[in-house]
């Protein structure tokens, strides 16, 4: 037992990974990984399940039987360290751990102090405080004197990484410190964590599944697959598309939020690529007919299902023209309360022509927007048309049954009549793919 | 210490001489007497070795003694010390009696009674033993080494052990109060006869027996009975010893167990032509109250046992004593009722 | 703490007035008073009694014979308690009690063995607990081994002692076949005696059980870490491997040699920890040392209660911590306080 020093430990280190290969019964599960958490910064781990994530942070807390390779804090090996002296320098939040007795949850924290107090000694002040500002530092302080059994799982989630944080360690480890938190909770617990790893120049590794929240609150992204780092950088450069296809598997666009700056993902879902057979053009593109809100859903499914959409004309403000902005679709936009005017209906047109599919979804019809409807006219046999059913009971027509008229013109000319946003999606699909070449 | 006679005085003055020469020689003699006397009462312990190998440093002539075993209380009995026992191992019963760990007979003999009790089931009332403050506490294997060595250790109260395991160390027990009981040498050196002239009466007649090639009878010898099973005294009992000395042949000779039960089918196909049964009055420790009667209605295939059917008091096959070694004639009468004398005491 | 501490004097110095023969209470005291003192204080032996040779009788019968047993008692539930709570720690598992690692089987084997095989006769009664105390060493010892590699689960180090549990049962009943009689005696054995200690038994029970459950008491903060996993432990600071191989040889010790003089005892190990946790919480560095006073009482009640279910002689004293324990236990468990689950 070393000579009790006097608070937190002797000052920021760096956490390094060097060419550390871990095998699993048999298996290699991390080959020969090199990687610097730098005092001050966080690093989020990513990958999918499998990648060797937890595996590489069990390693640096001694828990990675049959490792090569050097895991040091500083310049101290921590591979070969005793328990205590890892304890005062890596702290670790697992994803799990059992239950326990239902202790306080002050005396739970204080259990991350266990490698500062010498063994039959109280506690001392600093360490009670450095128990408190871990508890203040999750928001936990009025759970204080709760038993950790009592709390609800975001809570002792909270409270895990406060046990972690009484540590005063260089070095943090945290494994999905993030999995059973509300929305709210998380963006607070990131937040506080990068924070604190900056104010404090602690140097924070974080394993963490979800790729948006890692762009948004690290410094730097580690992307591991079968065990290789395959990416590391700042998210901006890390986060692409093939990355995400190479490693995970899943077809995403990269945007940009216009606020941040930062990169954030819109991943597809993975069948995407079946239905979203790309044409000469691309993928098969559906027009959208909309306003009012009557587009949303139509907009998301067909957008989730890999196809390009474009969305007209609809005036601007309307919600479905925000949506269809905030998911980067073409929009062709009219003034508000202004009736279309040529030139969109010429951009329309060109909409249209590259289409293979066109869905008009059931939104009120006036006189300023009757002019979508009757533009469809032309188009009746070049391109498959669906109208969606309005809902029964619900007044829609605001033309002077001049939306009716036109409505059941077009169904009588060849359009297809779909009772549903479900019965749309799946007509869309079987007209799509036997679109004929455009 | 004899006087020698003193010589005749001449005169007056040498008869004052002679009274005055009486009366000293007479004193000197008393008084070494007494300091003779007082002498010999300063060696008041003895050592011996009880017969469970250990060595017990024990008061002579003690004249407070507790007995725990039956088999023990035939000896002192026997011996003439019935007097001195303060204490003895039995139970009081919830109407007051003795629970019957004595049989009758015993009771009325020895002059027992129920104040006399020192509860020794399940294990030995220590207490009790140091209250009544004896000298030497006298017992059988029937109490418990924890037992005995809280008797030693905690109260200080030596304890002799008396387990004979044959008929001749039945013998030697006897001569073992001997050592502890000097005033009773003579009953004890009497008895030691008896007992010895009996075992080798039994003797010679077995050999006689051989000599002549007389047939030897097959023997069971049961204590008891419960679920079709016949309890029996296997080989190293006194039971089986007994049979042996009697001249008979054991059925239970070549069990495995020293007390076993044997299934009522195998006797009744063995046909044993003697069958001594031990009959009881209730004791808590064996079967129940088995008088000739309940052996009659209740001992299974009894009426197809075509043997002869001896009742014997279960005490004398149980209680290594005395009084089993004294009921060997019985036995030989038994089983060669043509060729054994009739002894001439009590049936057992 | 204080206040059970103080409980447990005063029941010790009642427990002197209970035994077979009745000696008058002021007396006792008188008695236990002047022992104690050397003879500096209470009354004189003459003043006591009516005759100097009952007062002797009854200065034996206190001192020598009835407070040795009392001081058995109370370590013996000490040990138990402690050790019991201790094993309901390292393997997470709140129904294990001293005798999980098959303390009781080897204990019972090692008896059993003097008693068949009726070996040094003479010297029984010293040799059974040396026979009792090696004999519940063995399966201790055996998963203390087992302990020193890691990899071995709470859940295998358990089965592996109901399985040696199991083995010596069976060597015991094939003894016994040989020597029935031997089973007379081993059966109050078994359900644990305290009748006829000595001041020498007593006084090395108690040396090995205050020094062990004092160690056992000093690693209270690991223990409460440990009940987190030893990963967690690990990552803190505490050698989860070591603390609980210690552990688990320290119980064992302190079991076996409770067992190896009062024979088996049930209950006292698995009710007095959580009679404890319930009142002064989980913490262990308080529910160690509060569950050996409770261990202590709670035995020499049952010993009290012992010696006056059917007068003058004990019955053996497991049967009444059995009888008190159990239902007091299943109380415990289907009593639950409205905030817990």
């Amino acid at each position: 037992m070393t000579d009790r020093p006097e608070g937190p430990s002797d000052g920021p280190e760096e956490l390094a990974f060097e060419e550390v290969s871990i095998a699993y019964r048999g298996r290699p599960a991390v080959r020969s990984v090199s990687l610097t958490v730098r005092p001050g910064e966080v690093v989020a781990l990513a990958g999918p399940n499998g990648s060797g994530k937890s595996t590489l942070i069990r390693a640096a807390v001694g828990l990675a039987e049959g490792s090569r390779g050097l895991v040091r804090v500083g310049g101290y090996d921590v591979r070969r360290a005793s328990p205590v002296e890892r304890a005062r320098r890596i702290a670790w939040m697992p994803q799990e751990e059992p239950l326990g007795d239902n202790v306080p949850l002050a005396d739970y924290v204080e259990f991350g102090r266990y490698a500062w107090i010498p063994r039959w000694t109280p506690p001392s002040p600093s360490d009670r405080a450095a128990v408190q500002r871990a508890i203040a530092e999750v928001d936990l302080a009025a759970l204080a004197h709760r038993g950790i059994a009592e709390l609800s799982g975001g809570e002792r989630q909270r409270a895990r990484l406060a046990r972690a944080l009484a540590q005063d360690t260089p070095v943090l480890l945290l494994d999905e410190p993030t999995a059973h938190l509300d929305i709210g909770h998380q963006l607070e617990v990131l937040e506080r964590i990068r924070s604190f790893a900056h104010r404090e120049r602690r140097s924070v590794l974080i394993a963490l599944h979800d790729l948006n929240m890692a762009a948004r609150f690290t410094d730097r992204i580690a992307v591991l697959s079968h065990g290789r780092l395959v990416a590391l950088g700042a998210p901006a450069e890390v986060l692409s598309s093939e990355l995400m296809e190479t490693v995970w598997g899943v077809v995403a666009e990269i945007r940009r939020d216009p606020a941040s700056g930062l990169p954030f993902l819109l991943p597809r879902l993975p069948h995407a690529r079946a239905e979203g057979r790309p044409t000469p053009l691309g993928r098969p593109r559906v027009h959208l007919l909309a306003g009012g809100g009557s587009g949303a859903p139509l907009m998301r499914a067909l957008f989730d299902r890999g196809y390009e959409v474009s969305v007209g004309v609809v005036p601007l403000f309307d919600s479905d023209t925000e949506l269809a902005q905030e998911l980067g679709l073409p929009v062709v936009a009219e003034l508000p309360f202004a009736p279309i005017g040529a030139e969109a209906l010429e951009r329309l047109d060109r909409s249209l022509e590259a289409a293979a599919a066109v869905v008009v979804a059931p939104f009120p019809v006036g006189p300023t927007n009757l002019a979508n409807l009757e533009r469809l006219r032309s188009w009746v046999g070049r391109r498959p048309i669906a109208l969606v059913e309005q809902p029964p009971g619900t007044r829609w027509d605001y033309a002077d049954g001049r939306a009716t008229e036109v409505r059941e013109e077009l169904l009588r000319n060849g359009a297809t009549r779909v009772a549903d946003l479900g019965a749309a999606v799946e007509w869309v699909g079987r007209v799509a793919l036997s679109a004929p070449d455009q | 210490m004899p006087l020698n006679p003193s010589p005749a005085p001449a005169g007056t003055v040498s008869r004052t001489l002679l009274v005055v020469a009486i009366l000293v020689t007479a004193g000197v003699a008393v008084s070494a007497t007494a300091i003779a006397f007082d002498l010999q009462s300063h060696s008041t312990r003895v050592t011996v070795v009880d017969d469970l190998g250990r060595q017990v440093d024990a008061p002579i002539n003690s004249s407070r003694i507790v007995v725990l075993a039956p088999s023990v209380m035939d000896l002192v009995y026997r011996l003439g010390l019935r007097d001195r026992v303060v204490g003895i191992g039995c139970t009081v019963d919830e109407a007051g009696g003795m629970q019957d760990e004595y049989s009758p007979n015993q009771t009325a003999l020895w002059g027992l009674s129920p104040s006399m009790c020192i509860a020794d089931y399940p294990s030995l009332d220590t207490e009790r033993v140091a209250f009544l403050d004896p000298q030497v506490v006298l017992a059988s294997t029937i109490t418990s080494d924890a037992d005995v060595s809280t008797l030693v250790d905690a109260y200080g109260i030596p304890v002799v052990v008396l387990a004979p395991t044959t008929l001749g160390g039945i013998v030697g027990d006897v001569a073992l109060l001997a050592q502890l009981f000097p005033g009773a040498a003579s009953a004890a050196t009497s008895l030691e006869t008896l007992l010895e002239r009996t075992i080798v009466n039994a003797t010679n007649f077995d050999t006689n027996l051989s000599d002549d090639g007389a047939p030897i009878p097959s023997v069971f010898l049961t204590y008891g009975f419960y679920g079709g099973e016949y309890y029996t005294f296997g080989p190293g009992t006194f039971g089986q010893s007994l049979v042996d000395l009697a001249g008979g042949d054991s059925l239970s000779a070549g069990l495995p167990l020293e007390y076993a039960g044997v299934n009522a089918s195998v006797i009744l196909l063995d046909e044993p032509q003697v069958i001594l049964y031990g009959t009881s009055w209730n004791d808590p420790y064996l079967v129940g109250n088995l008088t000739p009667a309940v052996w009659a209605s209740s001992a299974p295939y009894w009426s197809q046992l075509n043997g002869s059917k001896i009742p014997i008091d279960v005490t004398l096959l149980t209680e290594p004593d005395a009084s089993m070694v004294l009921a060997l004639p019985w036995y030989l009468y038994y089983l060669h009722p043509t060729l054994a004398p009739y002894p001439g005491t009590p049936p057992p | 703490m204080g206040l059970l501490l103080a409980l447990l004097l005063v029941a010790i110095g009642l427990s002197a007035l209970i035994g077979s023969e009745w000696i008058p209470v002021p007396a006792v005291f008188a008695i236990l008073l002047r022992e104690i003192s050397g003879g500096l204080l209470g009354t004189p032996c003459a003043a006591l009694a009516p005759t100097s040779r009952e007062c002797t009788i009854w200065t034996e019968i206190v001192w020598s014979g009835r407070m040795p047993s009392v001081l058995v008692a109370v370590f013996a539930g000490a040990a138990l308690a402690v050790s019991g709570g201790t094993l309901q720690g390292v393997f997470r598992n709140p129904l294990a009690d001293p005798f999980l690692l098959g303390l009781s089987s080897g204990a019972a084997m090692g008896a059993s063995l003097l008693l068949t095989f009726q070996i040094a006769v003479a010297h029984q009664a010293v040799l059974l607990p040396v026979f009792a105390f090696g004999g519940a060493l063995v399966p201790g010892l055996i998963i203390y081994a087992a302990a020193h590699r890691t990899r071995r689960s709470p859940e295998t180090l358990v089965l592996t002692g109901v399985a040696l549990s199991a083995l010596f049962s069976a060597m015991l009943a094939t003894f016994l076949f040989y020597n029935p009689s031997a089973s007379v005696q081993l059966s109050f054995w078994l359900l644990g005696n305290l009748q006829g200690e000595t001041w020498t038994r007593a006084g090395i029970l108690g040396g090995v059980v205050v020094a062990g459950a004092t160690l056992i008491a000093l690693s209270g903060q690991e223990l409460n870490v440990l009940q987190l996993g030893p990963e967690v432990a690990e990552s803190v600071g505490v050698e989860a491997a070591r603390h609980t191989r210690r552990l688990i040889l320290l119980s064992t010790i302190i079991t076996a040699v409770a067992v190896a003089f009062t024979g088996v005892i049930g209950f006292v190990g698995l009710v007095s920890p959580h009679v404890i946790r319930r009142l002064v919480g989980p913490d262990y560095r308080r529910v160690l040392p509060v569950s050996a006073l409770f261990g202590a009482l709670f035995l020499l009640f049952a010993w009290d209660l012992a010696q006056r279910i059917i007068p003058p002689v004990p019955v053996p004293v497991g049967i009444p911590t059995s009888f008190v324990g159990a239902p007091f236990f299943l109380y415990l468990l289907y009593r639950r306080r409205p905030a817990e689950r």
